[in-house]
């Protein structure tokens, strides 16, 4: 079966900070809104006894928007995953188990706000459990998983501001916990 | 790209000045450095004068009487090193300054922007009693001859000091009466130069040292040979626990700065007038530097900051306190009091003069002074550029196995959980 998932991370590390202080080191913003999501999508290319070989697909974003007195500063991050793993079902009811693992390459796309854009290649990992409810053409799915990228990359800027500065940091590495639920379609048994 | 404030021509002082043979002097200008320790202050002068005279002579009320011991020479460059790394400054921005951005993309070594801010400085007795005055204590150091006096009628300190050819102006009788009967001393001080001076240069620094537990500063004095508004430049250096030294007994007036002005109009004269504005009433100061000492600046006027060395020749042996600068300028009318300071406790200041070179790059940026920040500027710094991409490449795998251990532990707690 196909997988189809949106994603809501509850843990994520990486991407865009950004802070502001005068010259006395007092703050002069506020992070005003910061916020990711993922979309997954994985679908099995080999079968094998016990297991799927699966190709596993997805991308992301994640956003900051810092405000400082006569600024603000908007950074956003895309990012895009194919991986390859194994898959296991667990159980043959209406109510299966699953668990999985990929590792593969991920691209990254820094967007900081007043300079160039930064793009990097790296290598991803994952692992998922989950639960796929129901038989038949359509099947809800749920799943807890972790997902990471790890990398040297990093960017960082400093913008004058009158009466102080604002910085800001961004790196390639990442690490999510991830909630997500979709859909499982296409027919099928899964192996197990 | 920094640049000094040079002093604007001004009156100032805060002993007396008299001509030792009665010509017409006038101090042009005066820098006093204070140290106070709780205990004792370290009181520099450091005057410019104009006038057609050799011989040159003050009068300053002190609370004790000094000895040579307590009385030295400091070198002019000390005076020069902690007014330029306190003076108003200029800073001329470019957009790289402004957005400064660096890229390491895997150590691939793609890299923007962030180049320093390109500065560069431009200018800117005896041992009788004569009548009710008793000499307590001459000597002679750093070039003058002191003499140490006691009085206890203004009368007598005047004709004392025109027999001893200290020419004070008249009409200074009730001003001296005063610093009498606060019990204070006068240091007269004469000094020769080599000759009389075609324009204004500086007499021999002189510090003297003595017994005081607050800050204070003689200007009372200075109004009897007053020739038009006095202006002085104080640097309180406070320790780390008197931190920022402001003046109590005097308002303390702002002039507009951290704003763009035309870059073809001089410093000098520009922050003359920006003075005259704020200080056109009444007596004021303004507080023109108050840094941490081991603090950095923004910008450094100099490549290094004054030194434990140079802070204790100057009375400071606490090398994490503060320097406070205070421009006060007074008529003779209007200085009612002598100057008394407080030290606030409070580290961690970081106030400076500073203007910016006006730009129209900049103008997303600073205000225009006078003006306010411009309605809707065009094409300025923070203009935002996605249109190029820097840095593609592969990158390290380090974290990458953390995705796949996750999944692993939660597998692993499964097949406990079966088992």
């Amino acid at each position: 079966m196909i997988h189809l998932l949106v994603g809501l991370p509850l843990v994520d590390v990486g991407g865009f900070r950004a802070s502001a202080y005068d010259t006395q080191f007092n703050e002069l913003g506020e992070e005003v809104a910061a916020g990711s999501f993922a979309l997954y999508a994985d679908a099995p290319v080999h079968r094998f006894r016990r297991l799927d070989l699966r190709l596993y697909t997805g991308g992301g974003l994640q956003s900051l928007r810092y405000e400082a007195p006569g600024l603000s500063f908007d950074g956003a991050t895309w990012d895009l995953l194919a991986e390859l793993g194994p898959a296991w079902t667990i159980g043959d009811g209406a109510v299966r188990g699953f668990a999985e693992l990929g590792l593969g390459v991920s691209g990254r796309l820094g967007l900081p706000d007043y300079a160039d854009a930064v793009a990097v290649f790296g290598v991803s990992g994952h692992g998922a459990v989950g639960v796929t409810f129901g038989r038949g053409p359509l099947a809800g799915v749920v799943a807890f998983r972790t997902d990471s990228v790890g990398s040297l990359a990093s960017a960082s800027g400093d913008i004058l501001l009158p009466d102080g500065s604002l910085s800001w940091y961004w790196t390639a590495s990442t690490f999510r916990a991830v909630v997500s639920a979709g859909v499982a379609f296409g027919g099928g048994p899964d192996a197990r | 790209m920094i640049f000094f404030l040079f002093a604007a021509e001004a009156q100032a002082f805060c002993g007396t000045f008299v001509g030792g043979d009665g010509a017409l002097l006038a101090n042009t200008e005066s820098r006093v450095v204070l140290a106070n320790d709780g205990t004792h202050t370290t009181l520099t002068l450091a005057m410019d004068y104009r006038g057609d005279a050799a011989d040159f002579a003050l009068i300053l009320p002190v609370p004790e009487i000094l000895t040579a011991e307590s009385v030295s020479a400091v070198d002019q460059a000390l005076i020069t090193r902690i007014d330029e790394w306190s003076v108003p400054r200029e800073v001329a921005y470019t957009c790289e300054d402004v957005v400064s951005v660096s890229y390491n993309v895997g150590g691939c070594g793609a890299v923007m922007g962030c180049d320093d801010s390109n500065y560069t400085m431009v200018g800117g007795g005896t041992d009788s009693a004569e009548g009710s005055v008793t000499v307590e204590s001459t000597f002679s150091q750093a070039g003058y001859t002191f003499v140490v006096l006691s009085a206890e009628e203004s009368s007598g300190l005047q004709g004392w000091l025109d027999a001893n050819g200290y020419a004070l102006p008249a009409g200074g009788d009730a001003i001296l009466q005063e610093y009498i009967d606060s019990g204070s001393y006068f240091l007269a001080a004469k000094v020769a130069l080599d000759a009389a001076p075609t324009d204004g240069q500086w007499l021999p620094p002189i510090q003297l040292r003595y017994a005081s537990t607050s800050w204070a500063l003689p200007i009372r004095i200075g109004t009897i040979s007053a020739d038009g508004p006095q202006e002085v430049t104080v640097f309180a250096l406070g320790n780390s626990s008197q931190g920022e030294v402001s003046i109590s007994n005097y308002p303390e007036v702002s002039v507009e700065d951290e704003c763009m002005r035309p870059a073809t109009e001089d410093l000098g004269a520009y922050y003359a007038d920006q003075l005259d504005a704020a200080l056109v009433s009444e007596a004021g100061w303004v507080m023109e530097y108050s840094w941490d000492l081991t603090a950095n600046c923004d910008p450094c006027t100099a490549a290094t900051g004054l030194t434990p060395d140079e802070l204790a020749a100057l009375g400071l042996d606490d090398y994490h306190g503060h320097l406070s600068r205070m421009r006060l300028r007074y008529t003779a009318e209007q200085a009612t009091q002598d100057v008394a300071m407080y030290g606030s406790g409070v580290l961690g200041q970081a106030e400076q003069i500073r203007y910016i070179q006006h730009a129209d790059v900049l103008e997303g940026t600073f205000p225009v002074c006078g003006e306010g920040f411009v309605a809707e500027p065009a094409g300025t710094c923070l203009t935002p550029d996605r249109a190029s991409v820097t840095g593609i490449a592969a990158v390290g795998a380090a974290w990458a196995p953390a995705g796949l251990l996750g999944g692993l532990t939660l597998l692993a707690a499964l097949r406990r959980r079966r088992a």
